[in-house]
């Protein structure tokens, strides 16, 4: 199961996404699919967006902090975590999302 | 971009291990070519084989890859050879 943790102050200030979805082995695994497309998506924006945001890849984790005040960036994180919640709404055996 | 998509970043590893089987010879199609009691001709096989199954009995031979054959125009029969081995003759036909 992929586990997503947040945290949301008056910004955005943490996103960390790990584990395996498990929905099929690798390479047909369609829920991984769709929370890697959503992420590596987020992770280019906030790169290009050059706010004083933190991208840390552990291989099996990601991990992003912001330590901005960017209403670019919480749009940004808003709108992932909207996205990460659709996936929930119907494979929520395979990813879960908590709020920290 | 900065990041290149890995589409199962999130994806179990246990699906990428590779297994050094799946391999299979042709199959030789060995066993009787003729039944007991079934009529034979001269040079017809009887019985493709690796090694001796079934022992060549009278006017039977055995050829290079083990197959038995027969040497005359006759009826096949399957027999036991000692107590606990089996050979094949061919006996012209009454």
């Amino acid at each position: 199961m992929i586990k997503v943790v947040f945290s949301l102050d008056k910004h955005y200030t943490y996103l960390s996404i790990k584990g395996h979805a498990d929905y099929a082995d690798a390479g047909k695994d369609l829920v991984c699919a769709a929370v890697s497309s959503i992420v590596f998506g987020l992770m280019n924006a906030i790169d290009e967006s050059k706010e004083a945001v933190e991208i840390a890849d552990y291989g099996n984790k990601i991990e992003i902090i912001n330590n901005s005040s960017s209403e670019l960036i919480d749009n940004y994180f808003e709108l992932v975590i909207f996205q990460l919640k659709t996936i929930e709404e119907s494979y929520g055996r395979f990813i879960e999302i908590e709020r920290k | 971009m900065k990041y290149v998509l890995n589409i199962q970043y999130f994806a179990s590893k246990k699906g990428v291990s590779s297994t050094k089987n799946g391999r299979d010879s042709h199959s030789k199609r060995l066993g009787a070519k003729l039944s007991d009691g079934q009529f034979a001709t001269a040079g017809s096989i009887i019985y493709r084989q690796r090694g001796t199954k079934i022992h060549p009995g009278t006017n039977v031979k055995i050829g290079g890859d083990d197959t038995l054959f027969c040497t005359i125009d006759g009826i096949v029969k399957y027999e036991r050879l000692g107590k606990d081995r089996k050979k094949v003759s061919v006996y012209p036909a009454a």
